[in-house]
């Protein structure tokens, strides 16, 4: 199982964490990952102070540079490495 | 069924259930809600304003709000600005203070003519007449006329900003200014077209709860009585049933606050100098902004109960969210400005939205007994008088003598006991300031009268099994809790 979690914190949500959590969504569906992948929410982790862009973890392990655009592809990578 | 007796609030409100009920459902885009929204009003609704396009234009900024964003389209986010006019929905009112109505007999005493000191009042054809260009809206001849004929009104969002922060531009559209807001909410409270709104954070809290983030909510002690008959204990049973991982008394906050500030207040008094509450958010940011020399010297160094009781929840449980409900708007910018440890504010308004989206009525939810209650004087913090009340009880708990209190009640007489402060003519111990009159019960986003609530709090507080302040901190315990505002020069920085 993948976890990935989408920081919902003010500085995140302003910049789309709230559509990325849509985005992740749909990718999982798409990609029938129902059963290997859990998508969680989850309040600030920083990434707002460091300036790495969105805040989004997977599998416990920040994924830098994530912002709304390129959010889908870069996650993609990261969970189909994690399942790899 | 309206749950508010005004209409402009009772629109707000209807927004935000709007919202709530699509969050909830999840899948939230911008325009999709938007466009949904849009059959709020419609040709066939009741016309409030000019036409259909103008309620349009004015649901449309009401949504951005509900949705976290600024109610201009070209203003950048800035959560430190929280209060903010909705360009459609002001009337552009009363610009002139001084009106000569139809009462005007014109008379022979010209009684308005002669107590005018600045040669602005003339005889009109069939009224007086004023010149703009030289009145200084004194008010005389409004005082000095027999009939009641000329008016004196002010634009009331001007009338009730404490900081003069509201002015207009050349439209008349009222525009605040930034740089001496409080965020006080006043001018919410008293503009009848609903004009000055505050930014509102109901989704992303929806989706964390959705999510099952694990989330905390923390509630001011005004939240006693606020949901018709419900009890404390009913009012959390239905919070935690929103997905709320468990709900806290911010009066445990309040209640180790009242502590230290009684700490506090000793070293004060043993070098004369007046000390100021520091749970009032509003006051606060009228001392940081207007009167920064009182905040230096004068104010107590500790945090408020939210962030108290945040920052105990965070200690103990660091994966947590923890999001405020309380009846204030200065809260958010105190929670949201700034990296705290508080994620989210959201209001009793916002709350009774989310709870009507999901068709929960606290006076029907089943609760069982509440095993973390705070005191009474904690709770106390909701009322005028409460704050000095639950600090004198500190002192005497901790076997001191009592100290002179002052009570200022509303912003205005903030202002003016701190005016004293300044000029080192207030000779009292203690001045506790509550920015709204009757303190937070009387808040902005506070849902029932105030004379109500405070019936049932006295009501329900007689149950409560903490008779002191000690008792409740025996209970709820603060190791190792910074209790100090971190920087007071960095409070209110950007975040």
């Amino acid at each position: 199982m993948v976890t990935v979690e989408v920081c919902i914190g003010s500085a995140c949500y302003v910049r789309g964490s709230n559509q990325v959590v849509n985005l992740l969504n749909d990718m999982i569906r798409e990609k029938n990952w129902s059963d290997q992948v859990a998508l969680k929410g989850s309040f600030c982790m920083k990434a707002c102070q460091n300036h790495i862009g969105l805040g989004i973890r997977v599998n416990g392990k920040m994924v830098p540079g994530v912002t709304l655009q390129n959010a889908r592809e870069m996650v993609e990578k990261e969970v189909s490495e994690a399942l790899a | 069924m309206p749950m508010f007796s005004n209409d402009s609030r009772q629109f707000k409100f209807d927004v935000l259930r709007e919202i709530s009920t699509e969050a909830f459902k999840g899948d939230l885009d911008e325009a999709e809600i938007q466009a949904r929204a849009r059959n709020m009003v419609s040709l066939s609704s009741p016309r409030v304003r000019c036409c259909v396009y103008k309620e349009r234009e004015v649901l449309r900024q009401r949504v951005r709000l509900a949705l976290g964003e600024m109610a201009d389209d070209a203003a950048a986010y800035n959560p430190k600005q929280i209060v903010q006019v909705i360009d459609a929905a002001c009337d552009g009112c009363t610009i002139r203070k001084i009106r000569v109505t139809d009462n005007c007999r014109k008379c022979m005493a010209k009684a308005c003519m002669a107590a005018c000191h600045f040669d602005a009042i003339s005889m009109g054809t069939d009224r007086s007449q004023i010149d703009y260009t030289k009145c200084k809206e004194c008010g005389a001849c409004a005082r000095a006329c027999p009939y009641n004929a000329i008016v004196v009104t002010e634009r009331p969002c001007y009338a009730h900003c404490p900081v003069q922060a509201i002015s207009w531009d050349e439209n008349n559209i009222a525009v605040i200014d930034e740089e001496k807001c409080i965020d006080c909410g006043q001018c919410e409270l008293a503009c009848p077209f609903g004009a000055c709104e505050d930014i509102s954070w109901v989704v992303p809290v929806i989706t964390a709860l959705r999510m099952k983030t694990p989330t905390f909510a923390i509630v001011a002690p005004s939240i006693q009585g606020q949901f018709g008959g419900a009890s404390l204990a009913q009012i959390k049973k239905s919070i935690e049933m929103l997905g709320f991982e468990k709900c806290w008394e911010v009066a445990i906050g309040a209640d180790i606050v009242a502590y230290h500030e009684a700490q506090e207040l000793k070293e004060h008094m043993e070098q004369g100098r007046p000390m100021t509450t520091s749970c009032c958010t509003a006051f606060v940011n009228m001392l940081r902004i207007h009167y920064p020399q009182q905040y230096e010297e004068n104010k107590s160094s500790l945090v408020t109960p939210m962030i108290a009781l945040a920052r105990k929840l965070k200690q103990e449980y660091p994966d947590h969210g923890v999001v405020f409900i309380g009846p204030c708007v200065a809260k958010k910018q105190e929670a949201m400005s700034e990296i705290s440890a508080v994620d989210y504010v959201l209001t009793f308004e916002e709350l009774l939205a989310m709870l009507a989206s999901q068709n929960i009525v606290p006076e029907q939810v089943e609760a069982g007994a509440d095993s973390e209650q705070a005191s009474n004087f904690g709770r106390g913090f909701a009322q005028a008088g409460g704050v000095a009340a639950a600090v004198q009880q500190a002192l005497k708990e901790s076997g001191d003598g009592p100290a002179t209190c002052v009570y200022a009640d509303g912003a205005m007489e903030c202002k003016k006991q701190l005016t004293l402060m300044k000029a080192g003519r207030f000779t009292a111990n203690i001045l506790e300031g509550m920015s709204c009159i009757g303190g937070c019960i009387g808040g902005p986003a506070a849902i029932e009268q105030m004379a109500m609530v405070k019936g049932r709090m006295v009501k329900e507080n007689r149950e409560n099994p903490n008779h002191s302040i000690g008792e409740s901190l025996e209970h709820h315990v603060f190791k190792d809790v910074d209790m100090e505002v971190t920087d007071k020069k960095e409070e209110g920085e950007a975040r």
